[in-house]
C-alpha cells in the first residue's frame, strides 16, 4: 500500500499559498534530517545559575514559612 | 497582494515552518527583553494584587518569587525542544499529544486566551470608566458596572482592528503601548518609594486574609504558581528563534521566572497600600489627581496593547495549526471574548480563572516535559511533526497516555483544591495543588507511555529506528 504523506499531498494543493508553503516545508524537513540546522546543545553546566537562583528563592520561602 | 496581507502571509509562513539556523536572530538579551516586554502585563499586576490582599509585603514577595520561578523552572526545559527543532508551540506539542491532541490543546489555549484578552480589556475599560467619571461624563459611563464593559468592548474592537491589520500596525502600537505600561510601573514604584516609604508599606497588614496564615500563604502561592505555569503555551514562539539551546533555557527562566515578577510585586505593594484590587483605584489613591489621571491613560493604552498581542498571537497560532483558513476567520476566533466582557463578573473571578489555568497547564507541562526528556529521550523527527499520517498518530490522533495523565491530574488537583468554590483539602496548606498535580501527572504519563501503551513513536529514535518505524507505518 502506498504510504500517505501529508506534506506531499499539500504540495499539490490548488491554493498557491499552501502549495508554496509545503514545498518550502519539504525542503526544510530534509535539511533538518541532514542535521544542517543543528544549534549548539545545552550542557548541565549551563543550568547552574538558574538552579542557584531557584535555591536562593526557595531558601527565602522556607525562612519565611518557618 | 496588499502590503498587509503580504506581511501576514510572511508571519504565518514563518510561524508554520521550522526555523533554519541562519534565521535564528535571538541572543540572550534579545530573548530576555522581548519576553519581559510581553510578560510584564496586567496579569502580573492582578496576581500581585490578589497576593497583596491576603499577605503582608515580605510574605507576598516570597510567594510571588517562588510561585512563579519554580513552575517556570519545571516547564522551561521544553525551550530546549523548540530551540533544537525550530518549530512553533502547537506543532511541537504533536509529538507528545498526537496531531489531534495538539489541536485540542490549541482549542483549550484559545479558550483560556479569551479569558486573558477579557482581563486586559476589562482593566482598560475599568480605567476608562474611572477616567470618564473624573472628567464628568456622568454616572452611567463613569460606573464600573456599566461604563467598564462598554469601554472594555470598545477597547477590544480596537485591538481586533489593529491585530487584523497585521504586524505593520502592531509594530507602531508597540512603540506606544509597551513604554506606557513600563511608565505606569516606574511611576507607581517611585510614588510608593518616595511618597509612602517602603518601611510604612512593609508595616501594612493585608485587607482580606483567610482564616489562617497557612491558608492565605498556600492560596497566594497557588495563584502565582498558576501564572508561572501559564507561560507554557507561550514558550515556543520565541525560544525557537534562540541561537543556542542555552539561550532559550536561561533566557526563558530569567524573563518569565524572575524578571516579570516585578509587576506582580508592585501589584502586591499597591494592593496592600490601597486595600483594593482595582488597578485604576491604585492610580488615583497613590498618584493623586494629576498623576492618577496620567496613570489611568497609560493603563488604558498598555492594556489595549496587551490585548492586541493576545488577539494577534491567537490568530497566528490558529493559522499555524490551520494554514488553509482565512485570516479573518483566525481573527474572528477571539470575538467570543465579548461575552465575558459584558459584566465585571469574569474579571472579578480572575483568581478562579488563573487556578484553572494552573491545573491545565501543570498537567500539560508535565506530559510534554516527561515525553520529550524521559520517554522519547530527546529524539524527535521533524518530518513526523508535520506529516499528520506519521509516527505521532497514536490512537486516532490522540495520545492515550496523555489522556490518562490528564484525568489523573484533574482528580488530584480538584481533590486538593476546588478553585470555583475556593475550598481546599487539609493537604492544600502544605502542598498547594498545582505542583503536586504536575508531579503526579508526570509519573502517570511515564508509566502509561513506557509500560502500558508503549507506541513505536515512544522508542528513542535513532535513524535506524526511524527507518523501521517508517516501514511499519507505511
Amino acid at each position: 500500500m502506498q504510504k500517505q504523506d501529508f506534506i506531499q499531498e499539500n504540495m499539490q494543493s490548488a491554493d498557491p499559498f499552501v502549495s508554496q508553503l509545503f514545498h518550502e516545508l519539504n525542503d526544510r524537513v530534509q535539511e533538518f534530517a541532514d542535521q544542517n540546522h543543528a544549534v549548539q546543545k545545552i550542557a548541565w553546566s549551563d543550568t547552574v545559575v538558574p538552579l542557584i537562583i531557584m535555591a536562593l528563592i526557595t531558601f527565602n520561602l522556607i525562612m519565611m514559612v518557618l | 497582494m496588499s502590503k498587509e496581507n503580504s506581511a501576514i502571509a510572511k508571519e504565518v509562513s514563518f510561524g508554520f515552518l521550522p526555523v533554519k539556523k541562519s534565521e535564528r536572530a535571538f541572543g540572550f538579551f534579545d530573548l530576555l527583553f522581548i519576553q519581559v516586554g510581553i510578560g510584564i502585563s496586567c496579569f502580573g499586576f492582578l496576581i500581585g494584587g490578589y497576593t497583596g490582599m491576603i499577605l503582608g509585603a515580605k510574605e507576598s514577595i516570597a510567594a510571588i518569587l517562588f510561585g512563579n520561578a519554580f513552575p517556570v523552572l519545571l516547564i522551561m526545559p521544553i525551550a530546549i525542544f523548540f530551540a533544537r527543532y525550530g518549530v512553533d508551540t502547537f506543532i511541537g506539542f504533536r509529538s507528545s499529544l498526537g496531531y489531534r491532541g495538539s489541536n485540542l490543546l490549541f482549542g483549550l489555549f484559545a479558550v483560556l486566551n479569551l479569558g486573558f484578552i477579557t482581563i486586559a480589556c476589562f482593566m482598560s475599560g475599568e480605567a476608562a470608566a474611572k477616567l470618564a467619571g473624573v472628567l464628568g461624563a456622568g454616572e452611567f459611563l463613569g460606573s464600573r458596572s456599566s461604563g467598564g464593559p462598554i469601554f472594555a468592548v470598545l477597547g477590544f474592537l480596537l485591538a481586533v482592528y489593529v491585530a487584523y491589520k497585521g504586524p505593520v500596525a502592531i509594530k507602531w502600537l508597540n512603540w506606544i503601548g509597551v513604554p506606557a505600561f513600563l511608565l505606569v510601573m516606574v511611576g507607581l514604584l517611585s510614588l510608593l518609594l518616595f511618597g509612602k516609604g517602603l518601611d510604612s508599606v512593609f508595616a501594612l497588614t493585608p485587607a482580606t486574609p483567610y482564616e489562617t496564615d497557612a491558608r492565605s500563604f498556600a492560596t497566594a502561592l497557588e495563584l502565582n504558581i498558576g501564572l508561572g505555569f501559564s507561560w507554557l503555551v507561550y514558550i515556543g514562539q520565541y525560544s525557537r528563534l534562540a541561537k543556542t539551546e542555552k539561550i532559550a533555557f536561561t533566557g526563558g527562566f530569567w524573563s518569565y521566572g524572575v524578571l516579570v515578577n516585578v509587576a506582580a510585586i508592585l501589584g502586591a505593594l499597591c494592593a496592600l497600600t490601597v486595600g483594593s484590587l482595582d488597578a485604576s483605584e491604585w492610580m488615583m489613591s497613590i498618584g493623586g489627581a494629576v498623576w492618577g489621571l496620567l496613570g489611568l491613560v497609560l493603563l488604558i493604552v498598555g492594556n489595549i496593547t496587551g490585548a492586541v498581542f493576545l488577539v494577534y498571537s491567537q490568530a497566528v497560532s490558529f493559522k499555524t495549526v490551520f494554514p488553509k483558513k482565512k485570516w479573518l476567520i483566525a481573527i474572528a476566533t477571539t470575538i467570543p471574548a465579548i461575552i465575558l466582557m459584558i459584566s465585571p463578573s469574569f474579571y472579578d473571578a480572575y483568581g478562579t480563572f488563573i487556578s484553572v489555568v494552573s491545573y491545565t497547564m501543570a498537567v500539560m507541562g508535565a506530559i510534554i516535559i516527561t515525553d520529550f526528556f524521559f520517554v522519547k529521550k530527546q529524539k524527535i523527527t521533524v518530518k513526523d511533526l508535520y506529516n499528520q499520517y506519521g509516527a505521532y498518530q497514536y490512537w486516532k490522533g490522540i495520545n492515550p497516555s496523555a489522556v490518562i495523565s490528564f484525568v489523573m491530574g484533574t482528580i488530584v488537583y480538584w481533590f486538593l483544591y476546588n478553585p470555583v468554590a475556593d475550598s481546599a483539602s487539609g493537604l492544600f496548606a502544605y502542598l498547594t495543588a498545582g505542583l503536586p498535580t504536575y508531579f503526579i501527572s508526570a509519573i502517570t504519563y511515564y508509566i502509561c507511555a513506557k509500560y502500558i501503551f508503549s507506541y513505536q513513536a515512544d522508542l528513542a529514535q535513532t535513524p535506524q529506528a526511524a527507518a523501521r518505524l517508517d516501514e511499519k507505518t507505511g
